[in-house]
């Protein structure tokens, strides 16, 4: 057998049915969705593994960072229920924080109260009510996964609870003019092989805040993320700043983990099973009153 | 053979790179090129069957339908994926009228992201669908398994819940439901996506419906939360907004 038709005859086999496929890494760095060569880019994207945060709430930045994230009233301490034994309380963010503006402040001690008044017993979280969470807020969502792609050009968020979409593209300047959207406009850069930068700005206000403590921010919000794997692959940390002149003195620096897991993604739907069961008043589901076609 | 000689003359570094090529699955050099953002130009809330005619219910399938008909001409029956948002399901997400972008990744899947819903499939590629899955999880759009025959990606889909109908007027199926999506470029700009259904216990016969969508690479997938304003539909015929 000639070597043209043996080969011709290997790339049959390997291409039909089978996971296997030879191709040149010239013609996979063109088409297929992986870096052109290992420990170029960060290894974020697979089918067999995915990303479980590790907490619902933002860690401190390294020391001498700047101010981190907004913390729980100290009149209100926050025990969750991964803390260990203790009663369960809620989420009520520390309003006093000097680097909050007047305003925000305001309306974070209205949110607090109405939740203490049992008005609202379970303060809004954008992921119990379905609702997207924005950026960084996104980023906050335990319990489930969240998974990558990764192509030449763009990356893709997943995660799985209610297949919440983040969209980053690979290129070095924003739009001239951005709508304000759920997620904004992500533009992003991998930097030493181990890390993706993303600059997010064009960020709607709607139900739309930076922690799990309601704290607000308003269209002017410029978030940078610096996502970066562990040396062993097996966790990944984003160093956040959240840059909002019209809601905070000095930008906020915050840290989230993820570990590592192999998960394959699953359908899961927020709005399945999610009544006010206890009657809590709970913050409504996103919900069409007229269809919207 | 060729691939033989990248690997013993190239070192470690394209040896691991077609390890990993080989072990992920990525696509083959054989596979098109679907990848993209696609809109389509026309929207029908009543499926349109390739050959023309009426579905071919049985007697199951039309009591089915003739319940569905009436629960949300009453309101006894609510339309969940357009009331909350849930997901369509199966044909009925191939023909919503917003954009949908199709991705060949991570390697070894194809994931389909629709606008409508931020509703996300994801095909695993060349690996026969995971049967114990399709009765433990059944999920609203199914579990999808595909590969390609030349040009055209062949998706199988099962393992669907019965939350969703097929169609805006209430076409019912049962869970039992399997699809076969042929979803190949028939032109430049142009995608075809023909379904077959099979549904023995509504249907008489296996039916097709077919849809084609322009490629539309000037878009990007816009963020989409039930109940708010979304992008102007306008350019696809047939919607009604109410």
């Amino acid at each position: 057998m000639s070597k043209f038709a043996s080969r011709g005859r290997l790339a049959a086999m390997l291409c039909v049915g089978a996971a296997v496929c030879a191709v040149s890494a010239a013609a996979f760095a063109q088409r297929a969705t992986q870096p052109p060569a290992k420990g170029a880019i960060p290894d974020l994207a697979s089918v067999d593994f995915a990303w479980l945060a590790m907490g619902a709430d933002w860690r401190d930045p390294p020391a001498g960072s700047g101010h981190g994230p907004i913390k729980p009233d100290p009149d209100h301490p926050f025990h969750s229920n991964v803390d260990g034994p203790g009663q369960v309380t809620i989420r009520l963010g520390d309003t006093k924080d000097p680097v909050l503006k007047p305003w925000a402040a305001a309306q974070m001690l209205a949110s607090n109260e109405e939740a203490i008044s049992g008005k609202r017993a379970v303060p809004f979280a954008a992921q119990a009510r379905c609702w997207p969470g924005g950026v960084p807020g996104q980023l906050l969502y335990p319990a489930e996964p969240f998974y990558f792609i990764q192509s030449p050009k763009q990356v893709w968020m997943i995660w799985q609870r209610d297949h919440m979409v983040r969209r980053i593209f690979l290129t070095d300047k924003h739009s001239e003019s951005v709508t304000p959207s759920w997620f904004g406009e992500s533009i992003g850069h991998y930097e030493n092989g181990d890390t993706l930068v993303v600059d997010t700005i064009g960020l709607s206000t709607k139900n739309s805040y930076v922690d799990n403590f309601r704290t607000p921010h308003t269209e002017k919000e410029h978030v940078v993320e610096r996502f970066k794997l562990s040396a062993d692959g097996k966790m990944l940390e984003a160093s956040v700043v959240v840059d909002d002149p019209d809601t905070f003195n000095a930008p906020l620096h915050m840290v989230q983990r993820w570990r590592k897991v192999k998960n394959t993604l699953l359908e899961t739907v927020c709005a399945e099973n999610n009544a006010d069961f206890f009657h809590q008043n709970l913050f409504p589901l996103p919900e069409a009153e007229k269809a919207d076609f | 053979m060729e691939y033989l000689r990248v690997r013993t003359r190239a070192g470690l570094g394209a040896a691991a790179l077609l390890a990993a090529t080989v072990l992920s699955g990525a696509a083959c050099k054989a596979d098109a090129d679907l990848s993209g953002i696609y809109w389509a130009t026309e929207y029908h809330p009543k499926i349109v069957l390739v050959g023309g005619g009426e579905l071919p219910f049985t007697a199951a399938g039309k009591a089915a339908y003739e319940k569905n008909m009436a629960g949300l001409k009453d309101g006894s029956i609510v339309d969940n994926a357009r009331k909350f948002c849930v997901p369509d399901g199966l044909p009925r997400v191939l023909a919503n009228p917003y954009p949908f972008e199709i991705v060949h990744g991570p390697p070894g899947q194809t994931t389909i992201m629709y606008e409508l819903s931020h509703q996300v499939r994801t095909i695993a590629m060349n690996k026969p669908l995971p049967e114990e899955d399709l009765i433990a999880f059944p999920a609203y759009n199914g579990h999808s398994a595909g590969h390609f025959e030349g040009d055209t990606l062949v998706v199988e889909s099962a393992g669907f819940n019965e939350k969703t109908f097929l169609d805006a007027t209430g076409a019912p199926h049962t869970d039992e439901m399997r699809t076969v999506e042929r979803i190949r470029k028939i032109s430049p700009t142009q995608l075809e996506d023909v379904i077959t259904i099979h549904d023995p216990e509504y249907y008489t016969r296996d039916w097709q419906t077919r849809f084609v969508y322009t490629l539309r690479n000037d878009l990007r997938i816009e963020d989409y939360v039930c109940g708010e304003k979304h992008r102007d539909l306008s350019s696809v015929a047939g919607v009604r907004r109410p």
